[in-house]
């Protein structure tokens, strides 16, 4: 058993290495493919459908930038969110660039760029309780949900009063808003960008963000696999549309100016 | 000369030996009925002779030629013992009729199967076709069955059931019908049935080897009988000497209680 | 979005769940034969690996297969499913491949064990009735022991159809844009959640198709009992 153990364990450092000692660097593999394969999901301000059907969004529009400057397709690929990681690492997508927050966890699997907004997370609740939840204080009794392993996990176990709420993690934040639709939880914790855009409309009309709440700032990058020397590339291309006053321009298109001043713009 | 001939048959399951050198020889047109106890080994020997078991050692002679020797294993390949089984036919206790097809399909498929083998069959599709439909619905006739030709297995009773058996296994022209006791599935008003049917083909000079526990029918019609104990043949003969003369103990005590 | 566009949008994604139900089918069917083949092998070797991979294949969740199935390529093999040459290019034909690849294997299996089963309810006798009327292997079993097995294996088979239908839900996961998968992108962009539930009648409606269809033929098959 245990020398079966031993050569498993071989032949496991063997398949590792050989990935990891795999061929050309990570951008000439992008360049020879002559397209960047970005890992996205459908949400707004990030990326999303216009009344045509056409992919539109910050992240979109910054996505296309940064790619004619490299002198590649932009190759936009929706995922299943919770398997970003692997997809990234399996070589079906080169980059992962739909609001990602950076943490601390998520650098043993990918890389992150400079960071180009600040994220913060914000307490949503249904209308007709904006009365009862005010505060965090006001919550410490509620039923809570979030994204697994998200930046609003983070924040409600950051903070005094959440933390003794009671918290089930949904499998994404859309599924934390369907949540607060039925009625399982009575707040949820998301991404300021996506509260600010999905509150009052649809089904979800009727869902407000509780003002005045600090809770931890976090700030989104684009993840690249480990070791890339797409980071460093992609890094100065920021750079530079950021001099030009590009990006600048595309956050005031979507409204997160302030959001993109806090991190870059100053 | 002998049509068929059994020399020295032996054949074990496991560590048990169920048959310890069978020897026996039939003529063309006898009917030799084997009778014994259960596990005498008759139903074995019967399976040896149709190839559904291999004997361990002896030999089968057909018309004087060697037609199987348990000692040449070359020879048993699943398409040499094809073709040696079709010398001859079996009909089973338990009718083993292809549920899916008619009465007359059933009878059919065999010979129609045989004769794509053969290289004239493009040629003749039609007539052949016609020629073994034709051949199937004599042989039904022959076991009174000309009204159930399109009839499915489970539509008729087990007596009918039997006789298609029957006819099917004769549609091949088998050297010798082989009967694996062909009335113990049956009620016995049905097996009257199916026994008349078999003292016709008797009658008809058609060569039988029939396991049976019908001794009034193996006294009326076959020519010689053979008593099975213990994996040998304990008695051998005419059936009038068999049965109203019994030499050994052990045929006594049987015969006195099959009564 | 109106009734109309949802509609619309849920048949795009329809057109994906058929696609992958009806190439499942179409493949699992027969590989499921030569399965069943492989485990009742009388070479010990070939029905021992046989068995070991329809007992590993329907030891583990269908949704860990599709993840194997689309990463393992890229990870372990440096050999990315979506840029493997066949595909062209076209990143979803390759996601619905692997998919598609996953689910054979999958239901090819879980059809080998019925088969199996119902190959060996098949008695003896009908088996020995062929020998001894000279038929050949192969023809003992296209002639006589096929089609019997067939009306046996149909309640089971259709069981597992009607599994299958909402198993390619799963698929979603792994980036084919099938029912579920759109109507999660309506909740996702439009915020409103009635498609998701709404996508539930496409099921429901192509399931009632198949009971019947599957009812018909057991009852084409009725004609004779084995």
């Amino acid at each position: 058993m245990k020398k079966f153990l031993l050569a498993a364990l071989a032949l496991v450092m063997m398949l590792t290495c050989f990935t990891a000692c795999g061929g050309q660097s990570d951008l000439a593999y992008v360049e020879d493919n002559g397209k960047l394969t970005i890992g996205i999901t459908i949400y707004s301000p990030m990326n999303y459908y216009d009344d045509n059907g056409d992919l539109i969004g910050f992240d979109t529009e910054f996505a296309k930038a940064v790619c004619a400057k490299l002198g590649v397709e932009p190759d936009f690929k929706v995922i299943d969110w919770k398997n970003k990681e692997t997809e990234l690492k399996a070589k079906n997508i080169d980059a992962i660039w739909n609001g990602l927050t950076v943490t601390e966890e998520r650098r043993e699997n990918m890389d992150f760029s400079t960071s180009y907004l600040i994220n913060k997370q914000c307490i949503v609740i249904k209308k007709e309780d904006a009365e009862k939840y005010t505060s965090t204080e006001s919550l410490k009794d509620a039923l809570l949900t979030a994204e697994a392993e998200s930046a609003g996990e983070t924040a409600i176990k950051a903070d005094k009063n959440l933390k003794n709420a009671t918290y089930n993690p949904s499998d994404s934040q859309q599924n934390a808003f369907v949540a607060l639709l039925a009625g399982n939880v009575d707040a949820i914790v998301v991404d300021y960008t996506m509260a600010k855009s999905t509150c009052g409309s649809g089904d979800y009309k009727d869902f407000v963000m509780i003002e005045g709440i600090e809770l931890t700032q976090e700030e989104y990058a684009i993840g690249f696999r480990v070791g890339s020397d797409m980071t460093a590339k992609v890094n100065k291309i920021i750079e530079e549309l950021v001099a030009d006053g590009t990006l600048k321009k595309i956050a005031e298109k979507y409204d997160l100016t302030d959001l993109y001043e806090e991190a870059l713009g100053k | 000369m002998a049509i068929f001939e059994a020399k020295n048959i032996y054949k074990k399951f496991g560590d048990t030996e169920v048959l310890k050198g069978i020897d026996f020889s039939m003529e063309k047109g006898e009917v030799l009925c084997i009778i014994g106890s259960s596990g005498s080994g008759k139903t074995t020997l019967l399976r040896c002779i149709n190839f559904l078991e291999t004997p361990d050692r002896g030999e089968f002679y057909l018309n004087g030629n060697l037609l199987f020797d348990a000692a040449d294993k070359k020879s048993h390949s699943d398409e040499e013992i094809r073709q040696k089984r079709l010398h001859l036919g079996l009909v089973f206790q338990s009718f083993n009729l292809f549920p899916q097809y008619t009465v007359l399909d059933n009878v059919c498929l065999a010979p129609l199967l045989l004769a794509k083998e053969s290289p004239d069959y493009k040629k003749n599709k039609k007539q052949i076709r016609e020629e073994i439909r034709a051949h199937a619905i004599e042989l039904l006739k022959k076991v009174g069955l000309e009204d159930k030709l399109d009839s499915y297995p489970c539509q008729i009773s087990g007596g009918q059931q039997q006789r298609v058996a029957i006819a099917r296994a004769l549609a091949l022209k088998p050297d010798i019908l082989c009967f694996d006791e062909p009335t113990s599935a049956l009620d016995p008003e049905i097996t009257v049935e199916v026994l008349a049917v078999m003292k016709n083909l008797a009658k008809e000079d058609t060569t039988m080897l029939v396991v049976t526990h019908e001794m009034g029918f193996a006294r009326e019609v076959s020519d010689k009988v053979i008593f099975m104990d213990n994996g040998v043949i304990a008695e051998m003969g005419d059936a009038e000497e068999v049965f109203t003369n019994p030499k050994s103990r052990r045929l006594q005590e049987f015969l006195s209680v099959m009564k | 979005m109106s009734f109309l566009d949802v509609t619309l949008k849920l048949l795009s994604g329809f057109q994906d769940t058929l696609l992958l139900f009806f190439f499942t089918l179409l493949l699992a069917l027969p590989l499921g034969l030569v399965f069943t083949f492989g485990t009742m092998s009388k070479w010990k070797p070939l029905s021992f690996v046989t068995r070991g991979f329809v007992y590993i294949i329907r030891g583990t969740p269908l949704l860990l297969q599709l993840m194997v199935v689309v990463y393992i390529p890229g990870i372990v093999f440096n050999s990315p499913l979506v840029r493997w040459p066949i595909f062209a290019g076209n990143t979803n034909a390759a996601y619905f491949a692997g998919a598609l690849f996953a689910f054979v294997i999958n239901y090819a299996c879980y059809f080998s064990e019925i088969y199996r089963g119902g190959i060996e309810s098949i008695s003896q006798g009908q088996y020995e009735a062929g020998q001894v009327l000279g038929m050949t292997k192969s023809q003992i079993f296209f002639r006589i022991v096929l089609l019997q097995v067939i009306k046996r294996i149909m309640a089971p088979v259709a069981n597992e159809t009607i599994t299958l239908v909402k198993d390619t839900a799963l698929a979603a996961t792994v980036n084919v844009y099938e029912i579920y998968f759109m109507s999660r992108e309506i909740l996702n962009s439009e915020f409103i959640i009635w498609p998701l539930f709404y996508s539930g009648a496409f099921y429901l409606i192509f399931n009632a198709g198949l009971t019947w269809l599957f009812r018909h033929i057991e009852k084409k098959l009725s004609y004779f009992r084995s």
